[in-house]
This record gives C-alpha cells, structure tokens and sequence, in this order.
C-alpha cells in the first residue's frame, strides 16, 4: 500500500515542482551522460586494442626474426642485418608441422617529405596467401620507385597518391620515390601507430644491407605444436630467431591495452566524481525543499498519511528524477561519446578510431537508468529520514527553525578534522596507499562536517567587523550565522568539485616538480643521440648537424671502441675477460655537457672506470689489462656509482694500445630557456636521417613526462569543468528554494523599507559567501590531499617528493567557479528583488504551495 | 688452339673445379647452436612474482677442423639472447637502453663421454637501444683454455649451457645460466636510474643444446691448420675482439645525410632503378620467390656440383685418351 500512494504522492510533488524537477532530471543525466560516454568510449577503444593488436598475423602461427641489429665487431657498427637465404626458408618450410612460409624484408629508413622527416618502417609483400595489407587507394608498388604509405602515414605527412617523397640512409643513399599507393592497415594498431610503407624487395633488401629476407611468416598445419616446431627450428635451422605469433600479438594488446586502459581509467574515474556529484546535488536539493514543505507534510499527516508513506514518497520522488535523467544520459552519452571518438585519436598513444568502430554495450547501459534509480533512492535516505521527524502539529504551528546543537557538540568538528588531519599524516608517513585512501576519506566527511562550523565561525567574525557600517553584509552574516547549514548544504557539491579539483592539480604539479628535480641531478646529459652497444655509429656528419640544430649550445662525439679487459674475478681465482664498448673521453668534456653533475673530476690514465653493479667482472682495486691491437695496458679497476659507459678510460690510455674510438653516440647540451620540445623535434630529425638513432636523456624524458602531466591535467579539467556545472546546477536549486523558504522574511523586509535591489544584494552576498566558502574550502581540502597523495607515491617509489601547489591556476579556477555560481543563481535572484512583499507574505502563508 | 692445348685446358678446368668443390681440411668451421629457454623472470625485489618468459639463446663460434690430443683449445664466441617480445615492447615504452649482464654462463665440453662444464667469461653486452625488434643481445664470451687429453678420441662436443649448473637468482632451485637485465633511460629513469629485471633461465627438457662437434684425430693425422684454437665468429674480420672496430667503421659509408646525400651511385639508387632500367628492379612480394631474390640466391647442391666435377674429369680423360688416339692413327696413316 505504501508504495502505490507513495508514488502517487511523488508525481504530485514533481508536477508542483517542475522548475526544480527539471533542474534535478539535468544534474543527473549530465552526471550519468559522463559515465554512459565513458563507458561506450572504453569499450570501443577495448574492442579495437582486441581486433587490431594480430591483424599483421592474422594468418600467421610464428616468425623467425633475423637479427637486425648490428654486430659492432663487423664492419665498425654499420647496419649489415642478417639475412634468411631462399634455401633457408625451403628447409623451414619442409620441417614437420609447417604448412605454408613466406618470406619478408623489413627495413628501417628516413623518410623526407617537404620539411618534414620521419623514421619509416619499411616492408615488402609476403605472398599472396599472407598479405594482409589493402590497398585504399592507388596500388602497391611494382617498379624500384615506387612506394606504398599507409593512409595514417599520407594523413600525418599531407601526401596524397601521386605524391613524391625521398627515402634513404646514410650508408646506402637517398632516392626519390612516387607514392603509387594508400595501404590501408586494417586498424592494426602497431603499423597504424607508425609511419609505414611497401616497397619493392630490392629497395628494401638495400635498406635492409641483406641478400635474402629478413622475417620468415610460417603457417602451421592445425594441431601442430608450434612449440615443437620453435625447437625443431633451433635445432634444424638456426638461422634467426623465432617466436609465436601470439607472443608478440599478446605484447600489443598488453602494450596498448594498458595505455588505453589507464586513460580509459582516468575518464571514468572523473566521469564517477561527475556522478557523485549529481547524487550529492540531488540530495541536497530535496533536503533544502524539505523546510519549506513543512506545511504540507503536516497537512498529510494529518489527513492520515503515514511516515512510512511519506518516507516513500521523497524516495520515490528522488528516484523518478533519477531514472528520467538516467534514461536521458543514455543517447546522451552515446552521442558525446561519438563526438569525441575522433578527438581520441590526436591523443599520445591512442590509435586513431573512426566513428563506424563505435561500440555502445547494451547490458551497461541498461545497467545505467537502474544504478541512477538506485542512486537516487539512495540519495533520498537523509531527506526521507528528516520528513519521518516531522511533527504534524508543531509544522502546522510554524515551528520550522532547526534545533540547534548543545553547547558540548559545538567543539566536535574541530576536533573531527583535527583527528583526521592527524591521521592523515600518519598515514603519509607510513606511506601506505591504503591507509592513505581511508584516512583521506574520512578527512573530507569531516571537513565537509565541519562547513557548517566554519561558516558560523567566519560569519561570526564578520557580523563583528561590520556591524552597523554595511547593513547589507550585516544581514548576511546574520544569516549565514543562523543556518549556516543551509549555506553548507549549498555549496557542497561545489565544494566536492573543487576538492577533486585541487587534488588533480597540485598531485600533477608536484610529479612535474618531482620529476624536474630529479632530472637536474641526472649524471647523463639532457640529450644523447646513439646508443653505446647493439647499434650502428653515427653517421659521418652527424655531430655536426646535431650542433646546427637550432637551442643546442654544445655537441660532445663520445668515442667508442670494442675491446677486452682481462682481470681477476671478484671471487676466486683465475681470469675474467669482459669483451665490450671501452669509452675514451676527457673529464672536463664530460663535465662540461652535464654541468658538472658527471660523477669524475678527473681520469686517470691508469685506471679503468667501470659502473658499479650487483655483478662487478674484477674485483675492486684490482689490476686489469686493457687489450688493444698495438698492445696492452694495466689498469686499476675502480666502480664508480651510476656511470653510464660499459667502461670508461682516458683517452691516453687507448692511444697506449693504439685504439681510437669510433662515435656511437653523441651528447647535447641545450641552451637555457630554449623551448625544449622545438629542439627536441629538430635532433629527432637528425637522429632518424643518421640512421633512425634512439634520442634520449632528462631533456626527452622530462618533455615525455610533461607531454603526459599536460594530457592527464587537460583531462581532469575538462572533466571537471562537467562537474563544476553540475554542481553549480545543484547550488542554483538550493538557493532557488531557500529564497522560497525565505519569502515572509524577505517580505518583511521589504516591508521595513528594503528595496528590492536591496533584497537581491543581500541574498547575492549570500550566495557569494557561500560559493567563496564552499570553493575555498574544497581547493584547500583537495590540496592537503594532493600533498598526502604525492608524498605517498614518492615513498612507495622510494624517492623524495617535491610537492607543488600552483597557486594562480588553482585560483583562477576557483574564481571562475565562483563567477559561474553567481550567474547561475541571476534568475532565482531576480525574482526575489521583483516579486512584491504583499506577494511575498501570501507565498509566505501559503508555503508549501505551488513551487 | 691446338686439339692437345684445348684437351688439357679442359682437363685442368675439370680439376680446378673439383679442387673448388672438395672442402679443405684446414678451414675453419663457423657454427651456432641456438635454443628457446624459460626464463622466469621479475623485477629485483619481487622475486616472488617471477613469471616464465621464452627467451632465444645463440652461440656463435668459430671450431676448428679438428684437434689432436694435447692440443691446446681456447674456444670463444657471441652469445646472444632475444628478449621476449612482451617484455620488450613495455621495455622500450619505458626505458631507452636495456643490458644483459651475467657471470654465471657455463658452457659444457664433453670429450670422450666425459662432460667438463667450463665457465664462460662475463657476459655484458652494453646498453642497447630497446626499439630494436628483435632485440638481441650479444656479448663476446669466451673459455678458459684446456687442452685436448692424451688419450682423446671421437668428437669434443660444445653445447649450450645445461640444466642444473648454477644457482637461481629467482628461487632455491639451480638452473642453466642466470642474468640479470639492466634498464635504463627514459621516462622511468627519471625515478629510478637503473631498474634490475632478474631472469633465471631453463633449458627445455631434451632439448638439442650441441653447437659444435670437433673431430679428435689420431696423434699421426695431420693437424688443423689453426692449431686447435677456435675464434670468436665473425663472418668478416679478424677473430680478436680486441681489435677497434673504427679500421672498418668507414668501409661502405657514403654519405652522412640521406636527405642532403647525392642520389648516385649508392646501393639504393641502384634498388630504385625503374622498370628496364637495371637488373635490380623487381616487384613486391616474397624475396625468396620474386625474381630479383632467384637471381641472387640459386644454390646448387654439392652433391651435383661434385657429380658435374667428375663427369668433367671423365670427359676429358676420355678426350684426352681419343685425341692421342687419333694423333697415333694420323702418324701411322703418314708414315704408312
């Protein structure tokens, strides 16, 4: 029974409020609108990580890999991959378990189109049966100077079909090619993320420096043990190496499914703080309409309604709203999500998805009206809960004022928050992430506790200040000293914004400092192009161009040779003989790059400098001959901490043994204030024409972490911005029917001569004082957060925190939170200044009429 | 040319070619042995999560022919180790640079049914850029020299490291060989310098591990020309490590930017020859059946090439025999 006249009771409410009712219904499907979009957009990007990390293998079990990168002892570094001959692949083809081979070239090149270059992964067509690729436009590539560049490749590059662009390397030329085709990479996520192309087999057997292939595709007969057939390679056919395709295909989903799942992580988990936020609206909302609905609660008790029907009725009238915004989130959502899907894709590391790849899950969003019904009852458990204490007779009286606390309860906030404040950094100290989650939790409960507290105390001190100079201020002191939970209640969903708000800030800013203060203790220098093992030397020229680039003020070639040092182990005896890269290098040059952070001053010509290590070759101390092909040399071994060579002598000392060292790698020194990612771009652009040479250092790093704290804070602040405008939505509800609650003491007021400017200023300064209060104390709240957070992380990591709060932004943000609230609550507040006291008093005597 | 100068112009041609085809006893032999071994791996200090990885191994030397007893041996080579691609692919998203150090690589030597495991020399294979796909990587080991024992016969047999030699890093079992991977550079150098991945590697059970098998002659045979030492492989160049690789870092180089580099004469320019314009043209596809690759790589079996050598021979002895036959019945005829 209770139910059915529950329902009844919660129509007729919604019908006498529609102003709010609309209100509320947009708070909710704005909140669940970003947790519908979310959603579809995490499992469209989920589909298309599953359908596009084994799209290159679709047809293919395993691979046999030549090795591609280069032996320095053969031929000084250069790049001579090694090659699978045609015999090579029959005898693969003929072991057990194989049904069907073919064979590939793969190469690295640079890739000049106008201005601009790119590393380009190169490749010829396996056979029929095994391609994979399509042709979007154009065809592939029949003749030596012609290529074939994926539509991402032809996009980012501004190239069309018919287009000519230059291909080469330092060792075997550069060409001139005519784009013949548009590949289309059927949304494989590894060659849709690079710049890629088909060329003919000799063009990339040249970039390749191989004779034969370089990538052996094999097709199993079914049931066939691929494991066995890795094995009968090894032992048969030893000749690259081979790896199940489902290795690899697994090593692209985790690759990029962690990638999107942690940005998808980001989203959803701001889109459930929008969430929260509408439920708090929507509580808070129906708590404040509760006073001014005294009256006919009253009315309905009397006429015999029980508290348990009325109970119903708020939840229900809470859960409809919810259930139509919930309902309304749906297309909603769908249609933001299909508006941003294409934006994804200019996003670091997301592949680019098109509209058609949209994938709305039908059971979540079946799932999404009934969570916001639920909700939504939920929601309504304080307000239900206030309406089953209402006294029939004591509202019919008018008795409407909230029973005030006891005087020993007036302490209690404080000490909440101040408890909570200490566990916090208790919790921070023990740098628990856990413990740091529940004490965090429990501090805003407290301080969100504690608004109204503070306002008392605040509008306390400011009914003291301005007492009798500025009656206006006066007045709404007085008021927020009197309901101060009313001015709490008000600002609660702003101030949740706010504090999601300062917690994403100032936890970026101070991984940005954290990171940037690392980075300035680094040994290494801010930019080294090469690598010292496993890679060609730079090609000649290299150092040259690196120093031309624009923001570069210093270029160090750091010279390598390969040679032996010979020694006694660490344990034992005998000989140990390590074989690698010895550097030869002068102190002052090493010091100079790295503004004398490298760790030597000096480099003693009998001595070899090794990297400590958790596996030291020679025991400390010890003597050590240095192998050279004009002789030896004896050489004390000495660990040094963190340095970055395989081993590290005067260049005195290689001259002793007349080596002289080969440039494998180069190190930049940037000049200050240089826009770094400008420079970065131009050495990247010398690095892929010396041989598509890795780039790294702080400088790069640091750009790449800033690259991510720049995505992650642009994310939260859009994010956010939905929040904040939910929760402004939320305040402009809660002042519209406070005021309404307010009508026969605003009426009086007129009636003692206010004006109604005067009124509207009054409940203006209201509004403002509430909205400054509720943001302040929410950015405060969110920056103690971000320090305990950033604090916690640095500890798990092992590493001392620098924490940041960037001041300006935080205030800007909160000013424009403030400034939104204040426009939003204009119309409630015109209609207090234009509504008549003889109007006021009848809404007044009537209360509880139509709203 | 007279019948007889062409008859034993042939005849030295048939001789040459069956000279060429026939393999020379003292030439060394460049072998490699690989295998995939499970490798449980994890960071340093969460041993406890050691999860298995395939990792590929390789040993490439250089053997010699075969070796006599009381010989003296010092076999070295390249040790190379593939990192799995899933640990690659989150390896290079992470960190610049990875390397492979590890001073418990052993390698067995059996002789006369007798196995010696010898312990290699360390293994360090420097920093090496992680986008390398595949990455491999390669160190130079070598064998503390031993001598072949005075009563030696059969083969000596070189194989991969075995199952059960040396202590895990990981756990309380022992494995073939442990290693630890060093990462560094990049975005997570920012907060750790170098971060340690351990690995302790298994071979699979039965698993063919030989890389090389070297004849043991009788103390009478003829020696290997090299002595009984092996080398490091190297398809090209000397065997020392030692030696700097710069005396051949420019061999082949052209010049430095591709972009700015003149478009002749260069290894591409000749790939990049249009359709008519060269013998290197040729059509995407499978290198091993498109045209250009069949030119390049027909092999002939050594079973037909030593078949063609002796008809060759034959024929000739044949021609030779008929043509002094002819000579004898031409005097005879002249001098009635």
């Amino acid at each position: 029974v209770t139910t059915p006249v529950g329902l009844w009771l919660a129509g007729s409410q919604l019908r006498t409020s529609a102003r709010r009712s609309r209100g509320l219904v947009l708070a909710v499907a704005l909140g669940a609108a970003l947790v519908v979009a979310t959603t579809v957009l995490g499992s469209t990007m989920q589909r298309v990580v599953d359908g596009g990390a084994g799209v290159e293998y679709a047809n293919v079990d395993l691979v046999v890999r030549s090795e591609q990168g280069v032996d320095p002892r053969v031929d000084g570094g250069r790049n001579t991959g090694t090659s699978i001959s045609a015999a090579d692949v029959r005898r693969i083809s003929r072991l057990p378990g194989v049904d069907a081979a073919s064979s590939i070239v793969r190469a690295q090149a640079a890739l000049v189109a106008g201005d601009r270059v790119r590393g380009v992964l190169l490749e010829t067509l396996p056979s029929d049966e095994f391609v994979w690729q399509h042709v979007a436009d154009g065809r592939f590539p029949t003749s030596g100077d012609e290529v074939a560049l994926s539509r991402e490749t032809l996009d980012d590059l501004g190239l069309d079909v018919g287009d000519r662009v230059a291909l080469g390397l330092p060792e075997v030329g550069r060409e001139v090619f005519t784009v013949v085709g548009a590949v289309d990479v059927r949304g494989s996520l590894r060659y849709g993320a690079m710049t890629y192309g088909v060329v003919t087999v000799p063009v990339a057997q040249a970039l390749a420096a191989v004779e034969g292939a370089n990538e052996v595709q094999l097709r199993l007969v079914p049931g066939a043990d691929p494991h066995r057939v890795v094995d009968d390679i090894n032992a048969a056919v030893p000749v690259g190496w081979p790896q199940l395709t489902e290795e690899v295909v697994a090593a692209t989903d985790q690759l990029f499914g962690t990638g999107l799942g942690v940005l998808s992580g980001l989203l959803s988990g701001f889109a459930l703080v929008a969430a929260v936020i509408a439920a708090v609206v929507l509580s808070t909302v129906v708590s404040a309409s509760l006073p001014g609905r005294r009256r006919d609660l009253a009315l309905l008790r009397a006429l015999g309604a029980t508290r348990g029907q009325l109970r119903s009725m708020v939840a229900l009238e809470t859960g409809l709203l919810a259930l139509v915004g919930g309902l309304a989130a749906v297309p909603l959502g769908v249609g933001v999500a299909a508006a941003s899907l294409p934006l994804l894709g200019h996003l670091p590391g997301v592949p680019t998805i098109s509209r058609d790849l949209l994938h709305v899950p039908v059971p979540v969003l079946v799932a999404v009206p009934v969570a916001a019904l639920a909700v939504g009852v939920l929601a309504a458990v304080v307000p239900a809960w206030r309406v089953g204490r209402v006294s029939p007779a004591s509202a019919l009286r008018g008795d409407g004022a909230p029973p005030r606390g006891r005087g020993w309860t007036r302490g209690l906030p404080a000490l909440t928050v101040t408890s909570s404040l200490a566990a916090l950094v208790v919790a921070t100290r023990a740098g628990s992430p856990a413990l740091l989650a529940v004490a965090g939790l429990v501090l805003a409960v407290a301080w969100i506790a504690a608004t109204p507290s503070i306002c008392r105390v605040l509008a306390r001190a400011t009914v003291a200040v301005v007492r009798r100079r500025h009656p206006v201020a006066e007045l709404a002191a007085a008021q927020l000293l009197r309901f101060p939970g009313r001015a709490a209640s008000t600002g609660l969903a702003a101030t949740l914004a706010a504090t999601v708000l300062g917690l994403s800030w100032v936890t970026l800013a101070s991984l940005s400092s954290t990171t940037e203060e690392r980075s300035g203790v680094e040994v290494g220098p801010e930019v080294m192009v090469g690598a010292y093992a496993g890679g060609a030397a730079l090609a000649p020229g290299t150092v040259d161009r690196l120093a031309e680039v624009d923001g570069v003020s210093d270029v160090l070639a750091v010279d390598s040779t390969v040679a032996m040092l010979t020694g006694p182990p660490t344990e034992g005896a005998g000989t140990t003989r390590v074989s690698g890269n010895v550097t030869g290098a002068r102190a002052a040059d090493l010091a100079r790059l790295t503004d004398g952070r490298f760790p030597l001053q000096e480099l003693r010509a009998g001595t070899a400098y090794l990297p400590a290590s958790d596996l030291p070759p020679f025991a400390t101390g010890s003597t050590v001959t240095l192998r050279g092909p004009d002789g030896r040399k004896r050489l004390r071994a000495v660990y040094v901490d963190d340095l970055p060579f395989q081993a590290l002598v005067a260049p005195r000392a290689l001259a002793a043994v007349g080596a002289t060292g080969t440039a494998y790698a180069a190190w930049l020194d940037l000049e200050p204030g240089a826009d770094r990612a400008a420079v970065l771009d131009g050495v990247r652009a010398v690095a892929i024409t010396a041989g598509g040479q890795p780039v790294s250092g702080s400088a790069p790093a640091q750009a790449r972490v800033d690259g991510a704290i720049g995505l992650a804070r642009g994310l939260a602040t859009g994010m956010l911005a939905l929040s904040v405008l939910i929760a402004v939505v939320g305040a402009a509800l809660t002042v519209a029917t406070t005021v309404r609650e307010r009508s026969a003491e605003l009426a009086t007021l007129r009636m003692l001569g206010m004006d109604g400017a005067g009124v509207r200023r009054l409940v203006g300064v209201e509004t403002w004082a509430a909205g400054a209060l509720s943001t302040l104390l929410g950015l405060v709240l969110g920056s103690v957060l971000g320090w305990a957070v950033t604090v916690t992380a640095a500890d798990v990591l092992g590493i001392s925190a620098r924490v940041s709060v960037p001041y300006v932004p935080l205030l800007v943000l909160g000013l424009a939170q403030l400034v939104v609230l204040r426009v939003a609550v204009t119309g409630p507040l015109d209609r207090v200044s234009l509504i008549s006291p003889a109007d006021s008093l009848r809404e007044a005597a009537v209360a509880g009429g139509t709203r | 040319m007279n019948r007889s100068r062409r008859a034993r112009l042939v005849l030295a041609l048939g001789l040459a070619a069956l000279a060429a085809s026939w393999p020379s006893p003292s030439a060394a032999e460049s072998v490699r042995g690989q295998l995939t071994y499970t490798c449980d791996a994890a960071a340093s200090g969460y041993e406890d999560q050691a999860e298995p990885y395939p990792f590929g191994v390789a040993l490439q030397m250089d053997v010699p022919e075969r070796v006599r007893p009381g010989d003296v041996l010092s076999l070295s080579g390249t040790l190379s180790v593939q990192f799995p691609e899933e640990l690659r692919s989150l390896a290079a998203d992470y960190f610049t640079y990875a390397q492979a150090v590890s001073d418990s690589v052993t390698i067995p030597v059996t002789i006369g049914g007798r196995t010696t495991v010898l312990k290699a020399s360390h293994f360090d294979s420097g920093k090496v850029a992680t986008k390398n796909q595949p990455l491999i990587l390669s160190s130079v080991v070598s064998l503390a020299p031993f001598t072949v024992p005075a009563g030696a016969d059969g083969d000596i047999v070189v194989e991969l490291p075995a199952n059960g030699t040396v202590p895990s890093n990981i756990d309380d079992s022992t494995v073939a060989f442990t290693a630890l991977a060093l990462l560094s550079g990049g975005v997570v150098a920012t907060f750790y310098s170098e971060y340690t991945y351990k690995a302790a590697c298994r071979a699979p059970d039965g698993a063919q591990r030989t890389v090389a098998k070297i004849p043991v002659a009788r103390p009478d045979a003829p020696s290997s020309e090299q002595g009984g030492s092996g080398g490091p492989a190297a398809p090209s160049g000397p065997a020392d490590p030692a030696t700097p690789a710069q005396q051949r870092s420019d061999s082949g180089a052209s010049t430095g930017d591709p972009a700015a580099a003149p478009a002749t004469d260069t290894p591409l320019a000749a790939a990049a020859m249009g359709p008519g314009e060269g013998p290197a043209a040729g059509v995407a596809g499978d290198p091993t059946t498109a045209p250009v690759a069949v030119e390049d790589g027909i092999r002939v079996p050594e079973w037909a090439v030593l078949l063609a050598a002796t008809g060759v021979v034959l024929a000739a002895v044949l021609l030779a025999g008929w043509s002094h036959h002819r000579v004898r019945v031409l005097r005879a005829t002249l001098e009635g």
